[in-house]
């Protein structure tokens, strides 16, 4: 349980430093009118990041908050609000399992990554699994 | 596949002039950027002033992933200027480094401030 709370509390850290990034992107761009350049869908790569499951959830409970305040006494804008919340609140629950394969998925997008580097990843995890089977065959670390 | 800078860039008439002749000194930078190093020059000046922190972090405390971490933050500011200075190359505006070279580190410092958090013991 102790690890889980890390992990979320990690991917939360993520997706503020996330938020932060896009921001001074964006002030940058507005202020000193820096041309864009290398995005996919018009978005950097940080607009993207910060469109994850994860981050996304938590945007969706903000815009929530904002419809229930103030109130237009409609019926419908509190339950559609209510709706919103809880969408926002699967989401972000969803995004904190998905967030390291979404993340992965967000970089791949924008950069090449070399073919050699899985066939490394796959050797070392193959070693590495084989240690492990070793010394529980030994009984002892190796 | 070849990794690093692959082409040569030839010494023409053309590639010159382009360098020569300019009216701001920031498009001297941009252009030389460009034309011969193929835009790498700053992102790779970016890297060694990353490996160049984080071996002065090291030294004082051995702490890898916090090292790295703070490294990348301060190279991240540094490409967020480096960002900023725009020239005029060939009748394209570029920069001194692209957008997916600048994002290199920020998500860098993201993603180690994640694994730093998520592994922490208590």
């Amino acid at each position: 349980m102790k690890l889980i709370r890390h992990g979320v509390a990690a991917l939360l850290i993520f997706a503020l430093m996330t938020t932060l990034l896009v921001g001074i992107f964006s002030d940058m761009e507005e202020n000193y009118d820096i041309t864009i350049n290398g995005t996919i869908d018009n978005e950097s790569v940080a607009q993207k990041l910060n469109n994850i499951n994860l981050i996304g959830g938590i945007n969706n409970l903000a815009t929530a908050m904002y419809k229930l305040f103030p109130p237009t006494g409609a019926d419908q804008d509190i339950i559609g609000a209510l709706a919103a919340a809880a969408i926002g609140s699967l989401q972000l629950v969803g995004g904190v399992v998905t967030a390291p394969v979404d993340i992965f998925g967000v970089i791949t997008q924008y950069y090449t990554i070399p073919s050699i580097v899985p066939t490394i990843i796959g050797l070392l995890t193959i070693i590495y699994v084989a240690f492990i089977l070793l010394s529980a065959h030994l009984g002892m670390d190796v | 596949m070849a990794i690093g800078i692959t082409n040569q860039t030839a010494v023409t008439l053309d590639n010159i002039t382009s360098i020569a002749n300019i009216t701001e000194p920031m498009d001297f930078f941009v252009s030389v950027n460009h034309i011969i190093y193929e835009g790498l020059l700053f992102f790779i000046l970016l890297f060694v002033i990353f490996i160049v922190i984080f071996y002065a972090l090291q030294s004082r405390d051995k702490e890898f992933l916090i090292n790295a971490m703070y490294s990348a933050a301060a190279v991240s500011i540094l490409g967020f200027f480096l960002r900023l200075v725009q020239g005029t190359v060939n009748g394209s505006t570029l920069a001194l480094v692209t957008d997916k070279q600048m994002w290199v580190f920020p998500i860098l410092t993201a993603v180690l401030a994640a694994i730093i958090w998520a592994t922490k013991e208590n």
